[in-house]
Parts: C-alpha cells; sequence; structure tokens
C-alpha cells in the first residue's frame, strides 16, 4: 500500500490518500503537490512526517507514553463508574466499605500513570 | 356618384400543373414547390417556358446541417429520440427505457439516462469490506472505489461484527479530491456504562477499549454548508449480546473540509480491523 501525502503540518500528517499502486499514488501526489511513502501502518496520530526528505516514522515512545495515559485514564472512568450507588449504601457494612476502598487504591494506582 | 361592388378578387388556383390541362392567362398552378400564374393561354407548355407562365413564389431552401438550417431527420432515426448539441453539433440521444429519467452525465456536457432508485437514493457499493489494513469507502486504493460524486450531502454508513484487534478509534476519516483529512475533526462520544465521554480530532471516531468487541452501528454524516459535515455515531458491543454488559456508544461532531466531500474511508485508528465476519454498506446521496 502506497500513500500520497498532500498535507503536513509541523511534522504531522493532515491529508493523505492511500493507493495499490505506487504508479497511481504518484499520479495523485503531482497532481496535489505531494510525495509518495509506502503505508507503514500503526497509528497515523503518532507518525512523524518528513516533508523534506518524504519519509514517514512511528514515534513510538510518544504512542507507548500517550496510550498508556489514555488506558489509565479509560481505567479511571470505569472504576469511578463501578461506584454505582448500591455499592456507596453498602458501605454502611464492613465488606462494603473495604470494597469502595480497594476501588479507591486502584484509582490511585491508575493516576500515578497520569 | 355610383358604386360598383367588384367582391374578392383573387388568382385562379388550379393546383398541381397538369400538361393536358388548358391554362389561360392568370391561372395559378404550382410546380416543384413554386408557385407560377399563366400570362398566355396554352396547353402542354411546361411552367419553366417563360413565353407561358411567370414565377410567382419560390420555395425556400431545403434544410441541411449548416448554415441555412437543419435537417433533423438525418439526427433523429428512430421513434422517441432526442436530440441535443454537443461541442460540435447536434447528437442523437436514442429512447431510454421505461421509467428511466433524464440527467445530465458526470461531465455536465450531455444528457443521459439513468434508472433512478424506487426510494430515491442514488445507493453507494454494497460489499463486504476488506477493513485491514486499510479500510473501506471511496475514492482512490483501487478501481472499486471510485470517488463519492460532486453533490452529495448525506452519508449512511451502516455495519455489523467490526472488530478491532487492540483497544482503538474506530471510524470515519472524510476527504476532498486532495486526500483523506487527519486532523480537525471535533468529534465527541459518550459510552453508556460507566459514563465515560470520548473525544477525537483525527476522525468521526468512536472509541473501542476492548479488543475483541464486534460494533455494530450506524454513522450517519449530513452536509451542513461550506464543505461541514456533521456526523451522528450511534453503535454497540454485538459479541455483549446475551450476556455481559449492555456497550452502547453515541455522539456527535463536525469537520470542515477543505473543498467538496468527495473520499470517505471507513477505518480504525491503528489501521488495523478484523473484517473476516465484517458487513457494511454506504448509502449516500
Amino acid at each position: 500500500m502506497y500513500l500520497s501525502i498532500t498535507g503536513v503540518k509541523d511534522n504531522k500528517l493532515t491529508k493523505y490518500q492511500p493507493f495499490e499502486s505506487e504508479a497511481d499514488a504518484t499520479v495523485h501526489a503531482t497532481k496535489y503537490n505531494g510525495f509518495v511513502v509506502k503505508d507503514i501502518g500503526g497509528n497515523q496520530e503518532f507518525w512523524i512526517v518528513d516533508k523534506d526528505k518524504k519519509t514517514i516514522t512511528q514515534d513510538t515512545d510518544t504512542e507507548n507514553s500517550v496510550i498508556a495515559k489514555r488506558n489509565a485514564l479509560t481505567e479511571i472512568q470505569r472504576l469511578e463508574g463501578s461506584v454505582t450507588p448500591r455499592r456507596i449504601r453498602e458501605m454502611t457494612t464492613d465488606a462494603g466499605k473495604k470494597w469502595v476502598e480497594d476501588v479507591e487504591k486502584l484509582i490511585a494506582t491508575e493516576r500515578s500513570k497520569l | 356618384m355610383a358604386t360598383v361592388n367588384l367582391g374578392a378578387i383573387k388568382f385562379n388556383w388550379k393546383g398541381a400543373y397538369n400538361n393536358s390541362t388548358a391554362y389561360v392567362a392568370d391561372d395559378v398552378v404550382s410546380s416543384g414547390g413554386n408557385s407560377y400564374v399563366c400570362i398566355l393561354a396554352s396547353t402542354g407548355n411546361a411552367v419553366s417556358n417563360g413565353t407561358y407562365w411567370s414565377l410567382m413564389a419560390q420555395a425556400g431552401t431545403n434544410g441541411t446541417n449548416g448554415s441555412n438550417g437543419t435537417d433533423l431527420t438525418t439526427v433523429l432515426t428512430t421513434e422517441s429520440d432526442i436530440v441535443y448539441r454537443d461541442g460540435s453539433g447536434l447528437q442523437r440521444l436514442a429512447k431510454g427505457t421505461a421509467s428511466q429519467q433524464l440527467r445530465m452525465n458526470s461531465g455536465a456536457n450531455a444528457p443521459e439516462w439513468f434508472t433512478a432508485d424506487s426510494a430515491g437514493f442514488t445507493r453507494g457499493t454494497t460489499t463486504t469490506p476488506t477493513l485491514n489494513p486499510v479500510g473501506w469507502g471511496f475514492g482512490a486504493v483501487g478501481s472499486s472505489d471510485p470517488p463519492l460524486p460532486s453533490g452529495t450531502s448525506m452519508i449512511y454508513l451502516s455495519f455489523m461484527r467490526v472488530s478491532p484487534n487492540s483497544n482503538t478509534n474506530i471510524g470515519v476519516q472524510i476527504g476532498d479530491s486532495g486526500g483523506l483529512e487527519t486532523t480537525g475533526y471535533y468529534q465527541q462520544t459518550i459510552r453508556h456504562w460507566g459514563a465515560n465521554a470520548n473525544e477525537s480530532t483525527d476522525g468521526f471516531y468512536f472509541y473501542s477499549e476492548n479488543a475483541g468487541a464486534e460494533w455494530q452501528g450506524s454513522i450517519l454524516m449530513t452536509h451542513l454548508t461550506n464543505n461541514i459535515w456533521i456526523s451522528r455515531i450511534n453503535v454497540s458491543n454485538y459479541s455483549n449480546f446475551g450476556g455481559g454488559m449492555s456497550q452502547n456508544i453515541t455522539g456527535n461532531g463536525y469537520k470542515q473540509l477543505s473543498g467538496e466531500l468527495t473520499e470517505l474511508r471507513f477505518v480504525a485508528d491503528t489501521g488495523s480491523m478484523d473484517g473476516a465476519s465484517a458487513q457494511a454498506n454506504i448509502i449516500y446521496m
């Protein structure tokens, strides 16, 4: 798979078109003042696009960091959502109180990742 | 002073010239499209003989495909043909079939017949999409993915059992003839479990937080104005049906393109979805 890259801003991809053949991609890139690269896959959000060198690289360090934070945030949201009114009512019991405290600890662990 | 009423004075019309008829002065006949008046009585003298006949009215020039007229019979050859002009001259459009409608072709330079869908929609491709690795939609990639037609103002993507192989955004990227745009989206969704919200700027995306989920639902996109498109996402997790937690996601968003929308792709943010069991369809108008 080949990409005609027709938009780049601050080394980030803003516009592209995929093609099955390099020749088709070249026609498109020529028409729209772009350039052609081979599709490297992965999350485009973390591609570093070098217009001058006409290359794309995956910024895996940033990707791993951002994804880890997003996953932590997602887990926090899930844990927060698990503390339902019934769980709060059950805090009048020792078991119920411990359950909520355990969730709070899990939330704290996830927050430390942000 | 006395007056005499002469009544109506007229030519003595004799119809078509006949060489066996005796003509007298002021008889008028037709011949070869012309009219002739008799100036000297005779029988059997042709109208071309100036001693006996004078030209009264001459027939006009027959029309031809040129500056002095148009002979449509050379263009229109069959019942219900229609004639139109292209860049060089008159052209024939053969009749359509029953219930077909007339429209301008994609080049906006000639009429053509087309069969409209009974519901008034022009439908897009119905197919089992190849979702891995590049997604599926309209524009480029292959000849089977033509651009969406100019003037498209509503797109309805429906799908089932679309499954990511990792936690990822899933949804639609749109673009103009210059390509798909990866920034400038303002898509918000809410997952109806745990009150979790999600935002995306790189597509009309919803977030699948668990690999193996099989999403079913739809994404509606409508054109507002100035290449601004409004999205509506509504999906649920098929894999949880009949057991497990019900997972539904809804949301709205917008995106302004730099040109008219012609490109659309149904993709995963990480570029990987399992299309083995997936079905998807796009209706547009």
